[in-house]
């Protein structure tokens, strides 16, 4: 049997601007991939794919807490960096700027000890965007700076008003065995 | 993609260097580094090659990183190096981690090749982390990598965890 242990798959409802994937971390892995792909928008204006964390009591991690930084590759202009801290959200974790089908995102990540209640949340994460005339690749860092353990994490439309139309998340535990 | 599970070391006692040992194939395989953290501050985390299970410290190390911080971005290369810097510089309050993928690594009549991307804590407590590869420049059979902390002497604290997966 693989280590690499396949543990959720939820698919995007048309017309929703956030998906909750819960109680996807836990005691039994550290480490964790998540993939997604085919994030679209149900009208042509586009958005980022932003992500928050939930708590094992069940709630949206909003505070102030998550600082990342990427670097964004557009093939039609020139490279920009971006980073932030103290922010309520990974800004893009998905990738920049998707679009209507079938200009959509492709995108994978790694999140460290998200279930541990001593050490703080780390992320590393790449994605891949078309969007319209733009192709963007971005790969970046995050760190979630609390302690608290987090069972499982939000998919949200940053616009808030242009819901995504699909896409495919997919949730993998790196197993260890002693 | 499937991984198989080849090794896994956990430290018990903090240390100068830790070692995995592990590969046996001219597979890729994938190294997780966790849980590390340093004794002293400043100090930033760089890896040898093991054959045979011994450390080659040979100036046959380069690599190529961008260096991604929430202070600033930068671009870095070395070559003929006695090891290989691919953390940022750590201070002593929190963790970082790590994915590396090993190419090549059991070929003795080619180099060993390494892609890394690794996140963490800073030093001067931001968040860190270097993105890159690297090459030992020396075709020979390896079976293994050790860690061990550069830029100032530091121990690597207990609970560090490496495991290495056969790609397949």
């Amino acid at each position: 049997m693989s280590n690499l242990r396949f543990i959720n798959e939820t698919t995007i409802t048309s017309g929703v601007s956030t998906v909750n994937i819960e109680n996807v971390f836990s005691a039994d892995f550290d480490i964790y991939k998540i993939t997604s792909n085919g994030i679209s928008t149900v009208g042509t204006l586009q958005t980022d794919p932003d992500l928050r964390f939930i708590n094992s009591s069940g709630n949206l991690i909003l505070a102030s807490d998550y600082d990342y930084a990427h670097q964004i590759m557009r093939a039609d202009a020139s490279f920009t960096e971006q980073r932030n801290t103290n922010e309520d959200e990974f800004y893009r974790f998905f990738g920049e700027s998707v679009d209507q089908a079938p200009e959509e995102n492709g995108q994978v990540s790694y999140i460290f000890n998200p279930f541990s209640s001593t050490s703080y949340t780390f992320a590393l994460y790449q994605s891949m965007v078309a969007s319209a005339t733009l192709k963007i690749a971005m790969k970046g860092i995050g760190v979630l700076k609390q302690t608290s353990s987090i069972t499982g994490f939000q998919v949200k439309d940053n616009t808030n008003s242009r819901p995504f139309a699909g896409g495919t998340i997919r949730v993998y535990g790196l197993r260890v065995d002693s | 993609m499937g991984l198989v599970q080849v090794a896994t070391s956990t430290l018990t006692s903090q240390a100068t260097t830790m070692d995995i040992i592990g590969i046996d194939s001219d597979d890729v395989y994938l190294l997780t580094i966790n849980n590390i953290k340093a004794e002293n501050g400043n100090a930033r985390l760089e890896l040898r090659v093991l054959e045979s299970g011994t450390a080659n410290n040979t100036s046959n190390y380069d690599k190529a990183d961008k260096f991604l911080s929430t202070s600033s971005f930068s671009n870095n290369s070395a070559t003929n190096q006695n090891k290989m810097n691919i953390f940022a510089n750590q201070p002593t309050s929190n963790y970082t981690s790590a994915i590396l993928y090993i190419y090549n690594a059991y070929n003795s009549s080619e180099f060993t090749f390494f892609t890394f991307e690794q996140t963490g804590w800073d030093n001067g407590n931001i968040l860190g982390g270097r993105q890159g590869g690297g090459v030992f420049t020396s075709a020979s059979q390896v079976n293994g990598v050790r860690i061990i902390f550069g830029q100032v002497n530091s121990d690597i604290l207990s609970g560090a965890t490496m495991t290495m997966y056969k790609v397949t």
